[in-house]
């Protein structure tokens, strides 16, 4: 048993959110924080917070309390800790990084002290002092100045890092906590969680510097002594200044904000004054409804439309569909095409809102299976719009809602084997040529490992000392994110301030503005995101249909284009697809000349049984509490595909709703993968003239089974089929 | 006449054409194409006579004729393709008003270039719009493909189920699905067809590099047809990349203009 851990938490901490700085991810430095029974820990990067959910969810994990914070750089004073107590300082802070972000190019963050005093309300701020390497004479008049703005929530910083001169210096830092009236708190600018990565820090700082290590001289640290030290350790190191120690533990204690009490509302601009949103959403989808069904609204639809509409209202979604139907309406204004896919698009209530253009009619929808009340999630609607024009919907999306209140999401790029292994060669100082012939040695982008055997076959011997070493860094820094770029399209909106939410930087892109946050982020905290997405072969079908226009005077649009041509069916059955969206790949070729697609239900299936994924085990298992063990035991295969899953899922649950939550049990990114619709019965008399032939593959993957089993698979199958058809 | 997008022309009794937009040039910009499309299509507009005529009117840089020149789009003028780079070389940067009537006041000789080797068009064709008109890459390299017994793509549809073929082709695509456990699909293209190659995760650890870095490859493997879907087993694969280089006749090809799609 470890004897009762002194009152420590580490308040200075970089991780590799600071690009090219921190060399631990944020998990790793909350997970070792917890390890050694801090009592707390902060994550203080460099003018960002693109770090903190992640390092939000090891703490939940761990249990440790994590404050969240940021270090600010300013151009007219030193540096400081800003941790805001608070969710209203939270979101000043916030505010002021997005301050910084919008006003320096993509990757900056332009502040004045004078800004974080306008910023400051309910802060604390730990004022950090200049390195041994760089004094600055006017430093105590930097620290007055912020002690005279926000009294008795200023502190000092103080490190023992070894350096040499550490006494000496530590308490002439003393004696300025002291005489300014802020108090000395003990930190120690951790950038790793464990002295091994030094290495890969030093390796940051070269490059930072476009140095190689060995050049690089004073810029390194000089020892290995910047990772998280246990609380006894930092007791030690700061014996004449034991209150220095306690300290960090009585300002987190202050630090009571947590994530976890961010809340997001979804956009309210849409309903007219006086009304509420689902009564809005209920006309809107009336008089759509009528504008679909000129000849009166079929009764299946009206009793459809209306088990939506109080699903909608139930989960509270009624803001978000009329946001994302503001969206699409000003596309169609603009002459824009866009099609709604995802989970909640496949719904008779977006037909009606012309989000999408497949008419429900011609099938069941499992409209429960995404949006069921006990899940509570945000819904999914993707839309795609024709790429060359979706820049406008963008700025539509801008200017309606403001650059406060809508950003796109941020996609953090990681480094892979090839730019972990340029960077590190560099850092090494290896040649370009060799840098080039590994590089030239991994393939694919999804690959993070790096391969020995390809580095001697490429005539370069792995155990040179030099090469190692790269490799070895390579290895480390493979995974770490590398800076931040723009999500393909998931847009947040937000009913208040999206900036008080997450800090909004301007992209490298003129005219996008993004947060520092990523999909994987919005999804922990459930922060809802609209997916604007650019798809080629929509601009194809728009030039398609104003070809037809100029050359046949026929007019067409997504909802009124013949489905059933038998020309395109000879044209498919001959797999004479290159170029055709969904079914292009080398897959998909060679299954349509043996499934041989006659009507546009059939293509689906076509398409569904070729496009599958894997779940994941985690699935498989989680699935197998709710199957009837029969249908278990057909799936004695390694993975569960999602048509058979959802092929499984039918057949075995008894009502809709149970329906809704089998699929619960799937991860999500499963469940959006799933097929979103099943069909009502054989869409045309070619399918039930013509069943699957036997040897298609998913028959082939159930080998085992017995022959009248495998028929019903088989059928289910086909009501399997799948959101692809949406066009 | 080309415009930015493709466009379909009317064809007496053969019906609609393809006619090739502008946006095919590689390194050529929307707002310049609008530019001479805007001059060319006004309504008393006469075609293009020369380099000068077209870039005074078009108000382009030389360096925009250039790209328009390398694609070979300067039919209209009269020129081909190597006469037409050679006329946007010597453009000035900028018109000066006073030569307007009578040219810039140099004259320089008339110059007889060499006429283009059709492997040399082709190559620039591709390095420019990647794609030509004129011929497959494949078509002109046939005769010693012949000798070696390579097959074209066409004919694999003949051949009996199981049977040893040499096969060559650009390589158009490559895909490695995640559910295919390491599978390579590889789709080579050449003048009569498309050929689908598999390369199982064992042959491709001893042939990586002609597998990934191939512009053109020649395999040979065991036919597999099963109805009209026909796959060779690659069994042994080798790299002819600079075969397809060399058909530019001594003038250089980037390799990067063979692009193919990856992975995607």
């Amino acid at each position: 048993m470890i004897a009762t851990p002194l009152p420590y938490a580490e308040l200075q901490v970089t991780s590799n959110f600071s690009f090219l700085e921190g060399a631990a991810h944020p998990e790793e430095l909350v997970s070792r924080a917890a390890g050694l029974g801090h009592k707390a820990i902060a994550i203080t990067d460099r003018n960002t917070l693109a770090g903190v959910v992640r390092a939000h969810l090891a703490a939940r994990e761990t249990g440790i309390q994590l404050v969240v914070g940021a270090r600010l750089d300013f151009t007219d004073s030193a540096s400081l800790l800003c941790l805001p107590t608070n969710r209203v300082s939270y979101g000043k802070l916030s505010q002021l990084i997005t301050l910084g972000r919008r006003r320096a190019p993509k990757g900056e963050c332009h502040l004045e002290l004078s800004d974080f005093f306008a910023y400051s309300d309910g802060q604390i701020a730990i004022v950090i002092p200049p390195s041994k390497n760089h004094p600055a004479k006017d430093f105590p008049d930097h620290l007055r100045r912020i002690v005279a703005a926000m009294p008795r929530r200023s502190y000092l910083a103080g490190q023992n890092l070894m350096e040499g001169g550490d006494q000496h210096r530590l308490a002439a830092l003393a004696a300025l906590a002291n005489e300014s009236g802020a108090p000395l708190v003990a930190t120690n600018d951790v950038h790793y969680h464990t002295p091994d990565r030094r290495d890969a820090q030093d390796a940051f700082t070269a490059i930072r510097h476009h140095h190689t290590v060995a050049r690089a001289g004073y810029r390194l640290f000089p020892n290995a002594e910047r990772h998280l030290k246990p609380a006894d350790e930092m007791a030690r190191l700061f014996q004449r200044w034991p209150e220095a120690v306690t300290r960090t533990a009585e300002i987190a204690r202050h630090c009571r904000f947590s994530l976890d009490e961010l809340v997001y509302e979804y956009p309210d601009d849409e309903a007219p004054e006086g009304v509420s949103p689902q009564d809005h959403l209920e006309h809107l989808t009336r008089i759509g409804a009528q504008e679909r069904y000129p000849d009166g609204v079929p009764e299946k639809i009206e009793a459809q439309i209306d088990h939506e509409l109080a699903l909608i209202d139930e989960v509270g979604f009624a803001n978000y569909f009329l946001t994302v139907h503001d969206i699409v309406r000003f596309a169609r204004s603009q002459g824009i095409l866009c099609q709604g896919r995802g989970s909640a698009a496949n719904s008779t209530v977006c037909y009606c809102l012309g989000i999408t253009s497949v008419d429900p009619t011609k099938i069941d929808l499992l409209f429960e299976r995404f949006i069921s009340a006990e899940r509570g999630e945000p819904p999914d609607i993707d839309v795609d719009f024709e790429h060359e024009r979706r820049e406008e919907v963008i700025q539509y999306i801008y200017a309606k809602y403001g650059r406060d209140r809508a950003g796109l999401a941020a996609t953090v790029i990681h480094y892979r084997a090839r730019s972990a292994l340029r960077e590190t060669a560099k850092a090494m100082g290896l040649s370009r040529d060799v840098e080039d012939v590994l590089a030239a040695t991994t393939s694919g982008r999804r690959s993070v490992a790096v391969n020995e055997d390809y580095i001697r076959e490429a005539g370069l011997d792995p155990t040179e000392p030099q090469l190692a070493h790269a490799l070895r860094l390579a290895s480390t820094i493979a995974g770490f994110p590398r800076h931040l770029s723009q999500h393909v399209g998931g847009f947040v909106i937000t009913r208040g301030r999206l900036d008080a939410l997450v800090p909004v930087a301007n992209a490298a892109m003129e005219n996008r503005t993004t947060i520092e946050w990523d999909k994987d982020d919005l999804d922990a905290l459930g922060i809802l995101k609209v997916d604007i997405l650019g798809l080629g072969m929509l601009s194809c079908i728009r030039k398609a249909f104003t070809l037809l226009e100029q050359h046949h005077g026929k007019q067409y649009d997504l909802a009124t284009v013949p489905a059933d041509d038998p020309a395109v069916y000879d044209m498919l059955c001959r797999a004479d697809s290159v170029g055709v969206f969904q079914i292009e790949s080398r897959a998909q070729m060679s299954m349509l000349p043996r499934l041989k697609p006659r009507c546009f239900y059939d293509l689906v299936i076509e398409v569904a049984i070729v496009r599958r994924r894997p779940t994941g085990c985690a699935g498989q298992w989680r699935l197998s509490a709710v199957w009837e063990p029969s249908i278990v035991s057909a799936t004695r295969c390694s993975r569960a595909w999602r048509n058979e899953a959802m092929t499984l899922i039918l057949p075995s649950a008894a009502s809709n709703r149970s329906r809704g939550s089998a699929i619960t049990a799937f991860p999500k990114a499963t469940r959006r993968a799933l097929p979103c619709w099943s069909m009502s019965r054989p869409c045309s008399s070619t399918t039930t003239q013509r069943p699957l032939p036997a040897r298609c593959s998913t028959a082939s993957r159930w080998g085992s089974m017995p022959r009248r089993k495998l028929s019903a698979m088989q059928a289910s199958t086909a009501s399997a089929c799948g959101q692809w058809m949406s066009i | 006449m080309s415009h930015w997008d493709c466009t379909l022309e009317d064809i007496e009794d053969t019906g609609p054409a393809l006619r090739l937009g502008l946006r095919q040039i590689k390194g050529l910009r929307k707002q310049d194409v609008a530019r001479l499309v805007t001059v060319r299509d006004a309504g008393n507009a006469r075609p293009f006579s020369d380099a000068d005529d077209l870039w005074r009117r078009s108000g382009l840089s030389p360096a925009t004729l250039e790209r328009l020149a390398h694609a070979d789009a300067w039919g209209s003028t009269g020129l081909g393709r190597r006469q037409a780079q050679w006329e946007a070389r010597r453009l000035p940067a900028a018109p000066l008003p006073l030569f307007a009537e009578t040219g810039e006041g140099i004259h320089e000789p008339d110059v007889a270039l060499p006429t283009m080797v059709p492997g040399e068009e082709v190559s620039h064709d591709y390095a420019s719009i990647r794609l030509s008109l004129k011929a497959h890459p494949l078509a002109l390299l046939r005769a010693d493909l012949d000798k070696e017994g390579v097959v074209p793509a066409a004919r694999l549809g003949e051949l009996e189920n199981g049977k040893r073929v040499t096969i060559a082709g650009l390589v158009i695509t490559r895909q490695r699905p995640g559910t295919a456990s390491g599978v390579i699909f590889a789709t080579l293209e050449d003048e009569s067809g498309i050929a689908n190659i598999i390369v199982w995760p064992k042959l491709f650890e001893r042939y990586r590099k002609e597998t990934l870095a191939s512009k053109l490859l020649v395999v040979t493997g065991e036919l597999q047809r099963e109805g009209i879907v026909i796959h060779v087993i690659a069994q042994r694969l080798q790299d002819r990349t600079e075969a397809l280089l060399e058909l530019a006749d001594g003038s250089h090809t980037e390799r990067t203009s063979y692009k193919s799609r990856d992975f995607h």
